[in-house]
């Protein structure tokens, strides 16, 4: 049983099982049931590797193989020779089972299998992913809720006949029942801060943890914005240079026709703002948030450029130079109040500020008054003209007068036209003229769709009185371009800003503000260094990281000395990759069920790492997606070669050793095969573009003993130590916390708001619609 | 992250046995997140003889998001926006709808019967929602000029 028990996994990843063949199986568990999984790999992998689509199916046999191991050994021996030949039949004859070996969600082998109420069945993983990461707890398959679902080995059993007591524990956070604690570990495994590194099997105390362990261990970076916000396992994660990082974030892996993309094209920046986020849904959420769009401009042109204004102030420039605002001072106040149209805003004026208005804005009134009656009747002067014409008139002849409806004599019509061009003139130049500062405005092109939206930035003028918040940080991002102002006038400027924040941020305490100033004097003297500084920030500061972040950013910015500002700059953002708090993912650095002792627990790492199997693209994934491949045992190996080699038929077609050697191969100890961390920071070892060079070596490496985790001890605190698995069982979930202030960000839960992006913007417009 | 794995698979099984009236392939061959769906007009509906490039691209995180469909033929039907995107909206791929358990063929298959039976109540082109429920022969006539314009 124990043998059963321990080779389920095994087999039942067949897929990785077949890919896994090569090299002859079992490397992972490689104990007696070694044979078995060989016999399984060639006998099951068909559907799926080959298959890919076929996959599926697998279940009837799969389920039989599983239950009875011996008919398993039997049957399974003896195809051993004919593996390719078999293969069809059997792959067809499984076609249609969606339960048993293969996950119906994930494609993947199913090593334990999750039973909802609703007797639903996933993989283990699909449905951890589905509870822990996206926080839903809907079935998979009929998205029923369940408070709990049943992780089991058991491939038939329903929902209903388990009983408390076939649980071996509870995860009420997660509201997941295991069956034994075999499968608990399993689990929880997945939830650590596992290093994404493919032969690392080392798992952090948090994601500041992790940050540095990749960083000291690895030389590598892992994507910010991708760690709080991915929805997917610490470990798959991508691991960076700090070159690839940036080109991570700048343009993703988009290269057509590149065999490694998933058509990522970077995190989108905000041209205002200067920052990334995760995607553009996100992006939008924050132009929605902190920016500002002319909803006349948007009713106007159906573009699906947007246009945004990088504040309120920027956008009622806009308003008032290219539409018509209301210039009450109530209205001016409410915001919005604009028109698309000097009729519209006449409409607005006459129902919204009849008389008992003071004598100014009454005067005011009254000029607009005319020339909006001018305007008011042009376009029906020229209707009447144009008519006129078609009746045979000289075109040229004056309008004809006002209909005899019109109660206005033509002299009438002159004198109040005149008025009006004078009355406009005038209007202009006192209420659109005047306030025609264009330097706030920074159109923008809209995020949503081009990600590479960069709006050229103009400096925002610096005012003589204080000013707004907001205008002060687009003056930070451009305040090297200020022409106007002399120089230490923008300074200045930037000091009082620089105080006030702080003395906000202090509550006016004076003994405090002095303090703050001492140390900031003492950094500049050079007596304190960066870091000490950003210390005893923290001491004298009680807020949020985010307000000192924006403190010192602006602080670093007066500092002339550039090696002050950037060293300043430097020791925060060290500050902040170290400390800053990320999605609490649990941290579980004791694992308890690991009782299969101290090797297996390094195994187990790593092969869950490739069970998860990181959608890598690598060609291994993408020959299934190619129909013809399905007769080819292993059509990923061709990685290197053309798409049309990928297409070989005959399995002769792919010679092993001289095809780029599928991704699996380099993998040690991992039953699933598909795939490699994709794109993933390319390490120098295994650069996609040269897949053959890495099959040659890392084939017989494969057993691979997890390392002495004794080395990293001293250096990581994050290491794990196998042998204390009997330790105290700590709540995945609930010890997650541990690794700060906890603010998993989820902006991925707006999507569904996101992806209405009118919405917002119509209710502006029918809010001001007057007219 | 198998959506890989789930997205060959689906695509072998939708290149093997094709639904009827569509074919699918990779628009580029490298990349498995965008699809090319080559979609005939049912028989039963203006779309006849008709043939609609559709693209259906899906999310990383298919199929825990679900896909999205639009058409890149000009379609004269209420629930496809007569822009450029040619959006089509389809109730099953809303976010808090889509089940991850719903497989493309399903998808794509829902979308073509949305071409025999558009659902005006649904739609997003009203104008074309209105005819389609108060002057069906119009409708039938128009669609069928921009299917002959179009997809021909």
């Amino acid at each position: 049983m124990a043998d059963n028990q321990a080779s389920n996994p095994v087999s039942s990843s067949q897929g990785r099982g077949g890919r896994r063949r090569g090299r002859g199986g079992a490397a992972a568990s490689g104990r007696a049931d070694s044979q078995h999984n060989t016999g399984d790999g060639e006998k099951r992998p068909k559907p799926r590797t080959r298959g890919g689509g076929r996959g599926a199916p697998a279940g009837d046999v799969g389920r039989q193989t599983r239950n009875t191991d011996q008919t398993n050994k039997l049957d399974t021996q003896p195809s051993k020779a004919t593996a390719p030949a078999t293969r069809k039949p059997v792959e067809a004859a499984t076609d249609d089972a969606d339960d048993g070996e293969v996950c119906f969600i994930c494609a993947s082998a199913v090593e334990h299998t999750s039973v909802s109420p609703c007797n639903h069945r996933t993989c283990h993983i699909c449905a951890l992913r589905l509870r822990a990461l996206y926080k839903n707890k809907a079935c998979a398959h009929c998205r029923t809720e369940s408070n709990y679902v049943i992780f089991t080995d058991d491939p038939a059993r329903r929902y209903e006949e388990f009983n408390k007591k076939d649980f071996a524990r509870t995860d009420e956070n997660l509201g997941i029942e295991y069956e034994s604690d075999e499968i608990f570990g399993d689990t929880v495994l997945l939830l650590r801060y596992n290093c994404p590194d493919e032969d690392c099997d080392v798992a952090c105390l948090g994601w500041p943890d992790l940050h540095r362990h990749v960083k000291s261990k690895h030389s590598k970076v892992m994507c910010d914005l991708c760690t709080r916000n991915k929805k997917v396992f610490t470990h798959e994660h991508e691991l960076f240079t700090m070159a690839e990082l940036r080109k991570h974030e700048r343009s993703g892996d988009d290269k057509p026709g590149a065999i490694d993309q998933s058509g990522f094209k970077g995190h989108p920046e905000c041209g205002f703002c200067r920052q990334r986020f995760y995607g553009d849904d996100e992006l939008y959420a924050h132009c929605r948030d902190k920016h500002e769009r002319c909803h006349i401009c948007d009713r106007r042109s159906s573009h699906r450029q947007q246009q945004y204004y990088i504040d309120y102030n920027a956008l009622e420039n806009h308003f008032h130079k290219d539409h018509f605002a209301c210039l009450d001072k109530e209205c001016l106040e409410k915001k919005f109040v604009v028109f698309e149209s000097q009729m519209d805003l006449k409409a607005h004026q006459i129902e919204a500020h009849p008389e008992g208005l003071s004598k100014d804005i009454r005067r005011d009134a009254r000029m607009v008054d005319l020339a909006e009656f001018d305007n008011m009747r042009a376009p029906y002067q020229q209707q009447r003209q144009r008519r006129g014409a078609g009746r045979g008139r000289d075109p040229n002849a004056e309008p004809l007068p006002v209909s005899s409806a019109q109660p206005m004599t033509r002299a009438e019509v002159a004198y109040q036209r005149q008025m009006a061009i004078q009355s406009s003139q005038s209007v202009s130049t006192r209420n659109f003229g005047g306030q025609l500062t264009r330097d706030d405005v920074q159109p923008v092109r809209a995020p949503e769709r081009s990600a590479a939206a960069t709006p050229v930035q103009s400096a925002p003028t610096p005012r003589s009185q204080p000013l707004p918040t907001a205008a002060f940080e687009g003056m930070n991002i451009s305040a090297n371009s200020v022409p106007a102002t002399p120089q230490d006038q923008a300074r200045r400027m930037r000091h009082e800003a620089v105080v006030e924040r702080a003395s906000n941020l202090l509550r006016n305490d004076a003994t405090r503000l002095a303090e703050f100033r001492s140390r900031v004097s003492s950094y500049r003297a050079s007596s304190i260094s960066a870091t000490e500084l950003i210390d005893a920030f923290f001491s004298l500061f009680d807020t949020s990281s985010t307000e000192l972040g924006k403190l010192i950013k602006e602080l670093a910015d007066i500092y002339e000395d550039e090696s002050k500002r950037s060293g300043l700059l430097q020791a925060w953002n060290d500050w902040r990759a170290i400390n800053e708090d990320y999605p609490a993912l649990p941290a579980g650095g004791l694992l308890p069920g690991m009782s299969t002792g101290v090797n297996t627990g390094g195994n187990r790492v790593l092969r869950l790492k490739s069970s998860t199997a990181k959608s890598s693209r690598s060609a291994v994934g993408r020959s299934g997606a190619l129909p013809t491949a399905s007769s080819n045992p292993f059509p990923p190996l061709s990685a290197a070669a053309g798409p049309s080699s990928r297409r070989g038929k005959a399995p002769a077609a792919t010679p092993w050793a001289a095809a780029a050697p599928p991704t699996s191969f380099s993998r040690p100890a991992m039953p699933s095969p598909v795939s490699r961390p994709s794109s993933a920071a390319p390490s120098s070892s295994r650069t996609p573009a040269a897949p053959v060079s890495r099959g040659a070596d890392s084939f017989p490496a494969l057993p691979a003993a997890p390392k002495p985790n004794v080395l990293m001890a001293g250096k990581t605190r994050g290491t794990v130590r196998w042998n204390d698995n009997r330790g105290p069982a700590p709540n995945a979930w609930s010890s997650a916390p541990s690794s700060g202030t906890a603010s998993p960000a989820e902006p991925a839960n707006d999507d569904s708001s996101n992806g209405k992006k009118g919405k917002k913007n119509k209710g502006k417009q029918t809010l001001f619609h007057f007219g | 992250m198998g959506s890989i794995k789930r997205i060959s698979k689906e695509l072998t099984e939708l290149t093997e046995s094709p639904p009827e009236g569509i074919t699918v392939e990779l628009a580029d061959e490298s990349n498995v997140y965008e699809w090319k769906v080559i979609m005939e007009g049912p028989e039963s509906s203006p779309y006849y003889n008709g043939k609609f490039l559709v693209k259906l691209s899906l999310p990383t995180e298919y199929p825990f998001k679900p896909p999205t469909v639009s058409f890149a033929t000009k379609i004269y039907h209420p629930n496809v926006t007569n822009d450029e995107k040619g959006s089509m909206c389809l109730g099953m791929l809303r976010a808090d709808e889509w089940k991850p358990s719903s497989k493309i063929a399903a998808v794509l298959q829902f979308a073509r019967q949305l071409l025999s039976e558009p659902m005006p109540d649904d739609a997003v082109e009203g104008r074309i929602a209105e005819q389609y429920k108060n002057d069906r022969g119009r409708y039938e006539e128009v669609a069928r000029e921009w299917t002959r314009k179009h997809a021909c």
